[in-house]
């Protein structure tokens, strides 16, 4: 483990109501399916306004972090904390405060854009439905296409809706799991402007999951690399250089990593 | 809960396959009833209006008229509505990447399958109502008879029952639709299973039963092995859903019906029927027929909330990552 981030200063989870700018802070958080292990004890701190690179192959445990974040998949083992609230705890509380974007996200294509964010909106209890739809798809570059069947919406119009459904509940913290999935460069250009926007314009704080590097090096304020379930470096793309003498070249430095890693395994 | 349930009544009223389906069920009840209507309009113009008080217009749903009388219809193709209702509830919003979108909102899971499995109930309740009012009406026009309090109150039992039944088997489809990854395979298994118990049991029935009590002569059994026979029959009956659904039914809607399947009454019938109604001419009392029927009502509504319970429970426990 490379950055003093990822280890907090005691080995107690803070668990105080005011949870100061870790909007995210975990420790020891294992999960298991039957024998394996699927993520291995993870020490992690994100903080407000953050947008935070998580980086691993396929199976690296990513997704299975973001699941427990969200109470979405009971721990294992460790702790924590999502906006100082535990999520196996209160899961509606923290479900309500953070957004999701799935890896596949799905639409109802039968119905129009709108249709499809009212039913989110109401799944979440928004009362203010009408106003914040404007300004969601607004935001997102779909204000004309509000009246459309989704099934005529393009991958990239769709991935927006996805992150229009995810921005209407107004959450503090948001998850992508690999949101440029399937995108043409123009798309892939587009979302990653808007997350590089949102942070400033909405004070969100982002977590950023995907194995496209080069993507994630150009949004992201700090990086996690996973492998195998295990946290293997966080911090800064320059900070993590520094510490392996690298040029601040994220795929670099994201092989070094898994060099070490797997000699040490194979050892 | 409220979002999920309106948004599956919407989804059902709109569907295609729900609509042919319940077309077919709506055309071929008017048909029976009407053809039912027709038998009891001659029945009444010959006489036998003593005989027939009191469940003249129950005969609406329980005369064949040469056809099939709706509870045997129901019983049998009933199980179609539930089917259809559930047999890709979970699938298909796992299929199309919508029920991780749903589970990140701030509802827990089991407001997920509760939503589902009561709109699904909603649904029948409004086609069933809408059923039976429009054959009631078919009937006042065809065989010119008002129900009586009573019919009325046993139509409502009928109403009841069918729904305990159905939701048997809309629950069923949902515990296929969380098991099965696959739309087309959780459809499959639904039908194998309703063609088995609908179908294949009542054989089995008679088959389990002709092995346990052999007549000494096949070709002409006597009372007595006939009864042995059908008490048997009703035993194998009361392990299927539809068995008990048809015992519970006939018992409620006709009141000469003392428990005993139709087949049975009319092998036995002529003199042991005729005497048994000559002392009670007005048959059961509505009370005295729900007490006969209470058994078969309460098992299958046993069967009812196991498949809920199992669906609820498959649902609640599975890994999030499998959803």
């Amino acid at each position: 483990m490379s950055n003093s981030l990822a280890k907090s200063s005691d080995n107690q989870i803070n668990t105080s109501p005011d949870f100061g700018d870790r909007v995210v802070e975990t420790k020891g958080l294992t999960k298991k399916y039957g024998r394996e292990t699927v993520v291995d004890r993870l020490d992690l701190v994100v903080r407000a306004g953050e947008i935070f690179g998580f980086l691993g192959p396929n199976g690296a445990g990513k997704t299975t972090t973001l699941l427990m974040l969200l109470g979405l998949s009971e721990p294992s083992g460790g702790q924590a904390r999502v906006l100082g609230l535990d999520p196996v705890k209160s899961p509606l509380e923290v479900k309500s405060q953070v957004g999701y974007l799935p890896e596949n996200m799905g639409f109802y294509g039968d119905l129009t854009a709108a249709e499809n964010l009212g039913y989110v909106a109401e799944l979440c209890h928004l009362d203010n439905f009408q106003a914040l739809l404007a300004d969601t798809l607004k935001l997102v570059g779909l204000g004309e296409a509000q009246d459309r069947l989704v099934s005529t919406f393009s991958r990239g119009m769709r991935q927006r809706l996805g992150l229009a459904e995810v921005l209407i509940k107004k959450p503090k913290l948001i998850f992508l799991d690999e949101p440029t999935l399937g995108l043409d460069p123009d798309g892939i250009a587009t979302m990653l402007d808007l997350i590089e926007r949102l942070p400033r314009q909405l004070g969100l704080t982002i977590i950023l999951s995907s194995h496209l590097l080069h993507l994630v090096a150009r949004v992201a304020h700090r990086v996690a690399i996973l492998n195998r379930g295990r946290l293997l470096a966080v911090g800064s793309v320059d900070d993590l250089a520094k510490e392996v003498g690298l040029e601040p070249d994220l795929e670099r430095i994201y092989r070094y990593y898994f060099r070490v890693d797997n000699q040490e395994g194979a050892a | 809960m409220k979002a999920i349930i309106r948004k599956e009544l919407a989804d059902h009223f709109s569907s295609t396959r729900f609509l042919i389906i319940v077309s077919l069920i709506f055309m071929i009840s008017f048909l029976g009833a009407h053809l039912a209507s027709q038998g009891i309009r001659e029945a009444l113009k010959v006489g036998g209006h003593e005989y027939l008080a009191g469940r003249v217009f129950l005969m609406i749903f329980t005369a064949s008229g040469g056809f099939f009388p709706l509870t045997v219809f129901l019983a049998l193709f009933g199980p179609l509505l539930g089917l259809v209702l559930g047999f890709d509830a979970i699938n298909r919003e796992r299929s199309q990447g919508t029920l991780s979108k749903i589970l990140s909102q701030p509802i827990y899971r089991d407001e997920v399958i509760l939503g589902k499995y009561l709109a699904g109930l909603i649904t029948v309740a409004i086609t069933l109502s809408a059923l039976m009012i429009l054959l009631g009406a078919l009937g006042l026009i065809g065989a010119g008879v008002i129900p009586t309090a009573e019919e009325g109150l046993r139509l409502f039992g009928f109403w009841l029952l069918t729904m305990v039944y159905i939701g048997f088997w809309l629950g069923l489809a949902i515990v296929f639709s969380i098991i099965f990854r696959s739309v087309a395979t959780s459809a499959l298994a639904s039908a194998a299973l309703w063609i088995m118990i609908a179908f294949f049991l009542p054989v089995l029935g008679q088959a389990v039963a002709q092995v346990v009590t052999p007549a000494v002569d096949a070709q002409r059994p006597t009372y007595r092995e006939l009864a042995d026979r059908h008490l048997v029959n009703q035993l194998v009956a009361k392990v299927s859903p539809t068995g008990l659904y048809n015992q519970a039914a006939q018992v409620l809607l006709d009141p000469t019906n003392r428990g005993g399947s139709q087949a049975f009454q009319m092998a036995v019938s002529s003199r042991v029927n005729q005497l048994l109604l000559s002392h009670f001419r007005g048959g059961l009392s509505l009370g005295q027929s729900l007490a006969l029927m209470t058994p078969e009502f309460l098992i299958l509504a046993g069967f009812t909330l196991a498949t809920f319970i199992a669906s609820f429970l498959t649902f609640v426990r599975q890994e999030v990552r499998s959803i």
